[in-house]
């Protein structure tokens, strides 16, 4: 529904209540700290989710702990974090863990790579992409969207502008296209039958991604010089992060604006 | 029911052969008889085969936890194409099987020729990829 204050508010509650249990104690931590990313208080957000790992390793269930780690590992790609987002990512990954969204984690830990400037080791994340398993909870609709962003920022870390863009007005159109569809689908429900709790930072939101892209696009165009076409991707990136109240790319926005203001 | 099984070696990275298999706006660049497809609005995906230009043929198309397979399904025939990719050193090995129900098992011969014709198209198309 998009109504995180509400929802951070009932996690906080519940969580005072102190009633239910670890395991549904653990669930509650997940959405809470989806909650508090979403609205951009990051720091609320790790102390979450650090809660929710310490919780499900003193549960000693690997599975649900791998979960945990994705999680932490998104939350920490959402505040920017990003050596730590690749320290819990390669975690959850690490083991045979069935429950986790594999593909998505694998996406995420490719760009938190990228982001923290191992461009190589994004490449072979990228490589190991294509054979991992694909759930509900990896919202599958949405990955060659996401792979095509995710080889983007990998042409323009090394350096290939043009392929840059072309992969990001690929995952650009898609995004459009998913948006303008009207399906039966609905990812925080697939998601959530599929792991068995809330998505957490994991869940995809169309318009967030469609935003996300058209400012990777932006950030491209000035480097290549592209002033006009630059600020309008940047225009309607921010317009998007505006509508949809998602400041979770603060820094590209910051670069963004000087997009939009040239001296 | 009766089986097709069929592998060809790809020289692409595994990554472009992916994008063609899950995203069906590409099933006609390399499925062979498949005119175009597009989304509708329960969430299914129509293809259009050239032969049939007007007849909408609704396909669902999944993704199994089972080893990563994507699989392909006529809701019309309940023919399932299943595609999954293997890694190999000089690109990705690409293997598909299609399930045929007994009700359909005259079409073999012909879904047979589908197969072959698509897998060789697919690994060309991919390997054209930029």
């Amino acid at each position: 529904m998009g109504d995180f204050d509400r929802a951070l508010e009932m996690a906080k509650r519940a969580l005072t209540s102190g009633r239910g249990g670890i395991s549904l104690e653990a669930m509650i931590l997940a959405t809470a700290a989806y909650a508090a990313s979403r609205l951009g208080d990051h720091a609320l957000a790790l102390r979450y989710g650090r809660e929710q790992v310490s919780l499900l390793e003193r549960m000693g269930d690997p599975d649900r702990t791998a979960l945990g780690s994705f999680d932490l590992g998104s939350l920490s790609f959402a505040a920017g974090d990003w050596n730590g987002s690749v320290c819990h990512l390669d975690r959850a990954l690490s083991g045979a863990h069935d429950r986790l969204p594999r593909a998505l984690a694998r996406l995420r830990l490719a760009e938190a790579l990228i982001r923290s400037g191992d461009v190589t080791r994004a490449g072979e994340e990228l490589g190991r992409f294509p054979f991992e398993t694909v759930t509900a909870a990896d919202q599958p609709t949405t990955l060659v969207c996401q792979l095509e962003r995710v080889q983007g920022l990998v042409a323009a870390g090394q350096g290939d502008h043009v392929a840059a863009l072309r992969h990001f007005d690929e995952a650009a159109e898609g995004w459009r296209q998913l948006s303008a569809m009207t399906t039966g689908e609905d990812p925080y429900r697939d998601a959530f039958i599929d792991l068995g709790r809330p998505p957490v930072a994991g869940l995809v939101e169309l318009r967030v991604e469609l935003g996300r892209v058209l400012a990777d696009a932006a950030a491209t165009l000035a480097e290549l010089g592209r002033a006009g076409a630059a600020r309008e991707y940047a225009d309607e990136a921010v317009a998007l992060g505006d509508a949809t109240r998602f400041d979770g790319y603060r820094g590209i926005l910051t670069s963004l604006e000087a997009v939009r203001c040239p001296n | 029911m009766p089986e097709l099984n069929a592998s060809i070696l790809c020289l692409a990275q595994a990554d472009k052969v992916w994008k063609l298999l899950h995203d069906p706006r590409r099933f006609p660049d390399w499925w062979a008889g498949v005119a175009r497809v597009e989304a509708s609005a329960d969430g299914h995906v129509a293809r259009y085969m050239a032969e049939w230009p007007d007849f909408e043929y609704p396909t669902r198309v999944e993704t199994s936890a089972d080893g990563g397979r994507i699989v392909i399904s006529c809701l019309i025939s309940d023919i399932a194409h299943e595609w999954r990719l293997e890694p190999a050193p000089e690109g990705c090995r690409v293997r598909a099987r299609v399930v045929i129900p007994d009700d359909e098992s005259h079409r073999a011969a012909a879904l047979s020729d589908e197969l072959d014709a698509s897998l060789s198209r697919l690994a060309e198309v991919a390997e054209r990829e930029p």
